[in-house]
């Protein structure tokens, strides 16, 4: 299907609209929406004029940048594919891989918005993502490191490490 | 309202430092001002993501009332605004010469400090200040949390390589985190002439201090411990009650010796204490009994007891796990427990070891394993091993064979009915090296999709049969005299084959099939060329296997490449039998369309400008088939 896509043509792209938790609408076509696995389950019994998604736990600030990562991933998908059928070298998706490294570089906060943003829609090559991030943080930390670092209340009665 | 902290007392050092803060969900680290009191020229806005665009605005009017030259500072911020300065991987992005803009004020940002200790080893870095080091007067680094030790020494250390020996010019270099503007003198790297005096203590208290992580739902904390190496996972069991039981049900376990192991004398590991076995053991013991998806250990870097592997496999096996990865290193055989071969659940197995024998029969078996990967692995019984690739394993997809040694094997037949993917990488007899023993692989799976092989010093015959649903191919010789039957790729899409394995089919072209053997699924072929001495028969043997490939008419040995389209050579170096190459193609080719010749830019052989001028045009004079044809000359 997408191999056959020939852009001279150019079909009016469908679209879908997604609206964010603080109540602005995001316009974005079709493919890119169903990059979130939540909307693709059933999308197709929803009527055609009806695809409007509420997305009530995604704030418009981090739905944009989810977009940004959607469409990003159809589009180089697209060039990578299309650069395998014409033989070209591709390092497509290295420099993907480049994008993603530097599209998650972000701070703690905004991380952990997309980390449930992409819980929430269910996009599983960017919930991969963030939480790598995530974990590379705590990886080769103490405890204690681990607590400050994320502002963990230590709520333990007895400390295991105090008591040894 | 953006709150505005008055940092009066600043002023007198030449800085004035806001420091805005989101007041909505407690978001900190937002934006970052830092103006140079003395020239209002220069301004850094340090944006730590695309969504605080909104902020420059109330930030702007914030400084336009304390400033006259309104218009100039305005431009200043709007073009840094515009390209995220806070993450230093943007500057290759930036599309404008860094020191034009940024005369006088450097500002690094947390995230790209970390990124440049982290993976660029301050390659980066260092390409950044080589750019600056002219213009450069200040040098301005946000840390937030530098009090935590490593980023914040190791940068010193680059700070100190890159700017202290070649002489920073500039007059101030200033370090500052998300508590206050901060100063140390115990990091010993920095030389106090590039410190500010200490401001410690002067924004204190901004941070709010939320904890996100703990919200999470289980399942995404699983996900997320699933990341981390056993002993980092077990040890998240201390942070709070929320994390105190979470680790007992989580799905992935990954145990690692090197993490257990303390220096112990000269070049001497040894255990701390808490010991491996007793690690595991206890980690097994406390875990509940909901499934585990994968096992991952890595054993043998000190002496121990190599039968508690097999218990620790059996506890696994019992809580259905479905991947094994095994790396064990200095022991000489392995057999793995026979308590496997009733395990339901196990797909997938890694099993890595440093040449240590493993008898086929104790793989054999598992009845649901998809994929096996074997590496540096000794096997003995050429029977056994046959048997094993064939039909011991039934629903074998994903075949992957790297380093292994098949000592006193003659033939190594691969003929599993339901592989998909085969990737043998330097297969072949250790021993037979020294004394020549014959060798040979014979590969026929109908099911096949993709297979690789990458030999060097391979000595003897690659059958490959029965390959019909194949569609990848890339057969990689090196040095090697061996007969392959290239036909025997017929049926794939895409091709590659190396130089050396183009001059083993033209050994074995005259009497093979070859030349009677359409390919007619090839989309793409991809040839290593020797040029040197073989040129004529890697001509020959392109030909034929062009013939076959890309062309319909076959009068004699006037091929036309008829639905050749691109090609693309790479490494040109403008010699004789190149050029005649070019030209071969140039002739033959009816439909093509783009030919791009890369030239070798570096070494030797490279060319001067005016060599490969002529030789551009030189090419543009030849006789062409293709009327449509665009040649692209680098």
């Amino acid at each position: 299907m997408k191999d056959s896509f020939n852009p001279s043509i150019e079909p009016p792209k469908k679209t879908v609209t997604l609206v964010s938790s603080d109540g602005y609408d995001f316009e974005v076509e079709e493919e890119v929406a169903l990059e979130s696995q939540v909307i693709k389950d059933g999308f197709e019994d929803k009527a055609v004029d009806d695809r409007e998604y509420l997305l009530f736990n995604v704030h418009s600030d981090t739905l944009e940048l989810i977009i940004k990562y959607c469409e990003k991933h159809v589009s180089s998908r697209k060039s990578i594919s299309a650069a395998a059928a014409s033989s070209s070298s591709s390092n497509g998706e290295e420099a993907l891989k480049e994008w993603d490294e530097h599209f998650i570089s972000v701070d703690t906060n905004t991380l952990y918005d997309i980390l449930m943003a992409a819980d929430y829609l269910n996009i599983k090559s960017l919930l991969d993502l963030a939480i790598q991030k995530v974990a590379d943080t705590i990886h080769g930390r103490s405890p204690e490191q681990i607590r400050k670092k994320f502002n963990i209340e230590n709520d333990s009665i007895i400390d295991p490490w105090a008591s040894e | 309202m953006v709150p505005i902290i008055d940092l009066a007392g600043l002023v007198t050092m030449g800085v004035i430092c806001y420091w805005f803060f989101y007041l909505n969900d407690g978001v900190d680290d937002s934006v970052v001002i830092l103006v140079d009191y003395r020239s209002w020229e220069s301004i850094v806005i340090v944006m730590w993501n695309w969504s605080q665009l909104a902020m420059v605005d109330q930030v702007l009017d914030v400084i336009l009332q304390a400033t006259t030259s309104v218009s100039r500072v305005r431009a200043n911020i709007m073009e840094l605004a515009m390209c995220t300065i806070g993450n230093l991987l943007d500057w290759s992005n930036l599309g404008f010469e860094p020191s034009g803009v940024f005369k006088t004020v450097v500002d690094v940002g947390q995230g790209s400090v970390e990124r440049c200790v982290d993976l660029r080893r301050g390659q980066l870095l260092k390409q950044l200040f080589e750019a600056l080091k002219v213009g450069l007067e200040w040098f301005i680094v946000s840390l937030i949390s530098f009090e935590d030790g490593g980023h914040g020494r190791l940068f010193g250390l680059i700070v100190k390589e890159f700017l202290g020996k070649d002489g920073f010019k500039g007059s101030e270099l200033l370090f500052c985190n998300s508590h206050s503007l901060f100063v140390s003198t115990h990091h010993s790297a920095f030389s106090s002439d590039y410190l500010m005096a200490n401001q410690q203590g002067k924004v204190k208290g901004m941070r709010t201090s939320v904890d996100r992580i703990s919200r999470l739902h289980d399942c995404v904390l699983h996900h997320l411990l699933s990341f981390l190496p056993t002993n980092y996972v077990v040890q998240t069991c201390v942070l709070s009650k929320r994390w105190k039981d979470l680790w007992h049900s989580i799905p992935s376990l990954d145990f690692d010796q090197t993490q257990f192991l303390v220096l112990k004398g000269r070049n001497q590991n040894t255990e701390g204490p808490i010991t491996f076995s007793k690690f595991i053991d206890t980690v097994l013991l406390l875990r509940d009994y909901s499934g585990l998806l994968k096992l991952g250990l890595s054993w043998g870097h000190i002496k121990d007891d190599p039968s508690r592997i097999n218990l620790w496999i059996i506890a696994a096996a019992r809580r259905n796990v479905q991947s094994l990865d095994l790396k064990i290193v200095n022991v000489d055989s392995f057999e793995l427990t026979p308590r496997l071969h009733t395990c339901k659940s196990l797909r997938e197995l890694k099993l890595s070891l440093s040449y240590a024998l493993v008898s086929p029969l104790s793989l054999a078996c598992i009845s649901s394993l998809q994929v096996l990967r074997l590496e540096h692995v000794t096997f003995v019984d050429n029977e056994q091993t046959n048997a094993l690739f064939s039909s011991a394993l039934p629903v074998l997809k994903t075949l992957i064979l790297d380093n292994c040694d098949f000592r006193n094997h003659e033939l190594l037949k691969i003929t599993a009915q339901q592989l998909k993917i085969l990737f043998i990488k330097q297969c072949l007899p250790k021993y037979s090296l020294l004394l020549y023993l014959p060798f040979g692989i014979e590969v026929s799976a109908p099911s096949l999709v993709s297979i690789e092989l990458y030999l060097e010093d391979f000595g003897e015959e690659c059958v490959l049969d029965n390959l019909i649903s194949l569609v990848n191919a890339k057969i990689h010789l090196v040095g090697a005299w061996c007969e392959i039957n290239i036909e025997g790729l017929r049926y794939a899409q895409s091709i590659s084959l190396s130089r050396d394995c183009m001059v083993a089919c033209e050994y074995s072209a005259g009497d093979s099939n070859l030349h009677k053997t359409f390919f007619n699924n090839l989309k793409w072929l991809k040839l290593g060329i020797a040029y040197k001495n073989a040129d004529i028969a890697v001509l020959t043997t392109m030909s034929k296997l062009s013939r076959n490939s890309f062309v319909g008419d076959q009068s004699g040995y006037n091929f036309s490449m008829r639905s050749l389209k691109s090609v693309k050579i790479q490494n040109f170096r403008g010699w004789e039998y190149e050029i005649k190459f070019v030209q071969f193609l140039l002739k033959s080719a009816k439909s093509l369309e783009k030919m791009s010749i890369v030239t070798q830019s570096s070494g030797e052989a490279s060319m001067t400008k005016t060599e490969l001028r002529k030789i551009g045009d030189m090419l543009l004079t030849y006789p062409r088939a293709s009327s449509s044809l665009g040649i692209l000359f680098m």
